[in-house]
């Protein structure tokens, strides 16, 4: 009798988190499915170059996943990584400032982003899609005017971030990223915050007759957006060691993308950071297994849809 | 004999039965008068009327053909039309394009705007609007125009077929003279051989113009005869039923101090102010037509509605909380239950858990305080049996529970976030019988403890049987304040239809008499 409640316990854990293993799954098989057709794939240089294109998308997909889960989207992500790259740059080699306060000025200026994101967005109530949109473009036109348009070299002092910690063979970047993904999770499935974000994406009406306040609560998570972006920018200005006002093009969809297939809902109230972490290494994978088999980009870009398309598909039918 | 338009045995069983039996005659050429009191039927009889609920027996009989609309196509076709009480005007059409929208003038496939206006115009001018531009914004016009255009739209999609045109409410903005308009074109319309079937709560324009009359009470025909012998009081009568029915005594409740004063408070929905004290211990009913502003006024004492005047003071131990918003009125003991279960309750998706203890975290925790998942789910299911809630476990999907359920699951959450002052509005709407004795037990229990209420609904045994007063609002206005021993069905109901408009204790001052 004791054994059959453990066991049913056991199983609704399982069910709980039915939704990560899932994702994890159709990782493994992806793996499988690479190692077979490409000679190389199974090797250290493979490992190194998905560990290293990693945390930027990492971060800045926790920043999204939180912002979706609260009932919201946030589409500048990709520009405000690239403005705080171009702040890092300018900060670093136009005024010289030493690097640690560069890049916390470079997160400042992303935090900013989020900051006006969040009161138009949340406090304002104007649409979040359109305040995002147009953060979007601002965003890009602000790294630009900031970096004259010109890709600016920092040299390796900036790439520690980036090279792996000898001895642990991981670099800080990708340390930096994983905490903060068991972080995001705690807030989210621990804290009242987290259930105050799922309970407004869920039914804001709902949430205000229950007490909550929505407007400081989804400001912040578009505010923790923002400064993700920021440290995402940072460290892919780290990987490249330089900073260039193009990076990060379209990252907001790859963000986005991989949210959903970890689990995550567009409408909101429903998400998971870990499953989104696994979405984040299923991009990853995916693109780094296409280019081996020698995919030409369109192709690659073809099989990327038709994978994302096909995750919502399946979370549609599971449900 | 005249032609008539035969209803026949009409049944209809949500969580309950709504429609039983119901059998009457429309004749050709009349105007029948449908009244009764909230909950009586009369929508749910209007919208099988209109194919727009397919009812579970019963059908509709002219002239020998039977038929049961399968959708409101079906009755457009067999010439049936509706003016409901939801305006179903398109804003962002013009105002002629709205009226001619089920037969647009065209000309070579494009909408022949000339004709559309000179068509519109006549029917414009037929319901009293002649000098409205037809540039001008539907979203800017007053409610009253809008219902003369939405009027004016079923006059307009009349055809050689239509026999019946039936009328929701069609008055409820507009004022003596649109009104009395309004009654001479059905009169007309009438004459020339149209049935009209005439739904409202202004019982006296019913007894003006409609030649029969029929009453519906618990979803059953109260009576169905010519109009001419009745008055406005007979029919509050038969509205309420019996009145020789007794009331369930229960013993007086143990009342205390004030615990809720509200001096002229108004706001954006409920603009008349309202002034009233609500003590330990007691439970104040909200009764009223639909309309008359019982939800508007609980979401205005809860802070959810920008306030216009006045102020919500919540007294606790000497010291006065003034509730501005909702989260101020959670923090201060206060609870809502809103009418609107699924749009304004519930957490739709989310477990039992997080829909239990959300406004618990808004009383208690700070923003970053740890949640322990076993402590949840403990305290959750505490929680639901202590009301006797049907779940399967705290991780379950409150989805999968029964209306009645989660309406407990409702009540939990405030006992969970140790409220004392309570706002529930409709708490037994959509509820099995069951789970309807069992909310009302535990409000009792509640309130015998020391909590305070105010309950709003639209169901007059339950504010008898669990008030201690009962305000009744028409028109978003506060018209009279009920105590026990002067209260009956009847004498609510007169209240409530604003029949003689000040009734007893004075309006607008609301302290305890007894």
């Amino acid at each position: 009798m004791a054994e059959g409640a453990v066991q049913s316990k056991y199983i609704l854990r399982i069910k709980d988190r039915f939704e990560e293993i899932f994702v994890f799954v159709a990782l493994l098989l992806l793996i499988a499915i690479f190692s077979i057709m490409a000679d190389n794939f199974l090797s250290t240089s493979t490992l190194f170059s998905i560990l290293s294109q990693l945390p930027a998308l990492t971060v800045i997909t926790i920043g999204m996943t939180l912002v979706l889960i609260g009932g919201g989207i946030d589409l500048s992500v990709g520009s405000v990584a690239a403005l705080s790259g171009a702040i890092l740059g300018f900060c670093a080699s136009s005024l010289e400032i030493p690097l640690l306060f560069a890049g916390i000025l470079a997160i400042t200026g992303a935090c900013l982003a989020g900051l006006v994101n969040g009161i138009l967005g949340s406090y304002l109530k104007l649409p979040v899609f359109i305040v995002t949109l147009g953060m979007l473009e601002a965003s890009r036109g602000v790294a630009y005017l900031v970096s004259d348009s010109q890709t600016v070299y920092i040299g390796p002092s900036v790439q520690v971030l980036a090279l792996p910690i000898s001895g642990l063979g991981l670099s800080l970047s990708f340390l930096i990223s994983i905490s903060l993904v068991l972080l995001a999770h705690l807030v989210i499935t621990r804290t009242t915050f987290g259930r105050y974000l799922i309970a407004i994406g869920t039914n804001e009406q709902a949430a205000r007759i229950s007490g909550i306040r929505p407007e400081p609560i989804l400001a912040s998570a578009l505010i923790v957006s923002g400064l993700l972006a920021g440290l995402g920018g940072v460290m892919n200005t780290a990987y490249l060691g330089a900073s260039d006002p193009n990076a990060g093009i379209g990252l907001e969809l790859s963000a986005i993308a991989a949210a959903v297939i970890g689990g995550t809902s567009l409408m909101g109230g429903r998400g998971s950071i870990l499953g989104a972490f696994l979405g984040v290494l299923i991009i990853c994978v995916l693109q780094n297994g296409l280019a081996q088999l020698g995919v030409s980009e369109p192709f690659k870009r073809l099989m990327t849809g038709l994978v994302i398309i096909l995750a919502v598909l399946i979370d549609r039918w599971r449900r | 004999m005249t032609e008539s338009f035969s209803i026949k045995g009409i049944h209809k069983s949500f969580a309950v039965k709504v429609l039983d039996g119901v059998s009457f005659d429309i004749d050709r050429g009349s105007i029948h008068g449908l009244v009764g009191e909230n909950g009586a039927g009369k929508t749910t009889l209007i919208r099988i009327l209109s194919g727009l609920l397919q009812a579970d027996a019963g059908m509709i009989e002219l002239s020998g053909a039977r038929f049961s609309p399968q959708s409101r196509r079906e009755a457009i076709d067999e010439g049936i039309a509706l003016v409901s009480q939801e305006l179903s005007l398109i804003e962002t059409l013009s105002i002629s394009e709205n009226i001619l929208i089920n037969s647009l003038p065209s000309k070579f496939y494009r909408i022949d705007k000339r004709q559309t206006l000179e068509q519109a115009r006549l029917f414009l001018e037929a319901v009293g609007l002649g000098h409205l531009d037809d540039r001008e914004k539907l979203s800017s016009l007053t409610l009253a125009d809008k219902q003369l255009i939405e009027f004016a739209k079923a006059l307009a999609t009349e055809s050689e077929y239509q026999r019946l045109l039936i009328l929701d409410e069609p008055t409820s903005a507009l004022s003596p003279i649109k009104i009395d308009h309004m009654h001479e074109i059905l009169k007309k319309k009438a004459q020339n051989g149209l049935g009209i079937l005439y739904v409202s709560h202004d019982l006296e324009a019913v007894i003006k113009i409609c030649d029969q009359i029929t009453v519906l009470r618990d979803g059953k025909i109260a009576l169905s005869q010519k109009n001419k012998p009745l008055t406005e009081d007979q029919l509050v009568s038969v509205m309420s039923g019996s009145d020789s029915r007794v009331r369930t005594k229960r013993p007086p409740r143990k009342i205390g101090a004030s615990v809720l004063e509200i001096k002229g408070l108004s706001s954006d929905v409920f603009p008349n102010p309202i002034s009233l004290e609500l003590n330990q211990g007691e439970i104040l009913g909200v009764a009223g037509l639909g309309g008359s502003g019982r939800s508007e006024l609980l979401h205005t004492i809860f802070g959810l509605e920008k306030r216009i005047s006045g102020q919500a003071l919540l007294k606790r131990n000497d010291r006065d909380i003034s509730i501005e918003n909702a989260d101020g009125a959670v923090t201060a003991g206060m609870a809502l239950i809103p009418e609107d279960r699924k749009q304004q309750g519930i957490f739709a998706g989310q477990p039992l858990t997080t829909n239990t203890l959300i406004s618990g975290l808004v009383r208690s925790e700070s923003l970053f305080d740890w949640i322990l998942p076993s402590e949840e789910q403990k305290r959750t299911r505490g929680l639901l049996q202590k009301l006797m809630v049907k779940y399967q476990g705290a991780l379950q999907k409150i989805d999968e529970l029964s209306g009645g359920n989660q309406q407990k699951m409702l009540v939990a959450r405030w006992l969970n976030a140790k409220a004392s002052v309570w706002l529930l509005d409709e708490p037994t709407r959509g509820v099995d019988v069951a789970s309807k004795s069992a909310i009302h037990d535990k409000l009792e229990e509640l309130t015998d403890k020391g909590d305070s209420m105010i309950v709003a609904s639209s169901d007059l045994d339950e504010l008898m049987r669990i008030s201690d007063r009962i305000l009744v609002l028409s028109k978003k206005r506060l018209v009279s304040v009920l105590s026990p021993d002067r209260w009956s069905k009847h004498k609510i109901l007169e209240a409530t239809f604003n029949l003689n408009h000040l009734t007893e204790d004075s309006p607008m001052e609301v302290k305890n008499s007894g």
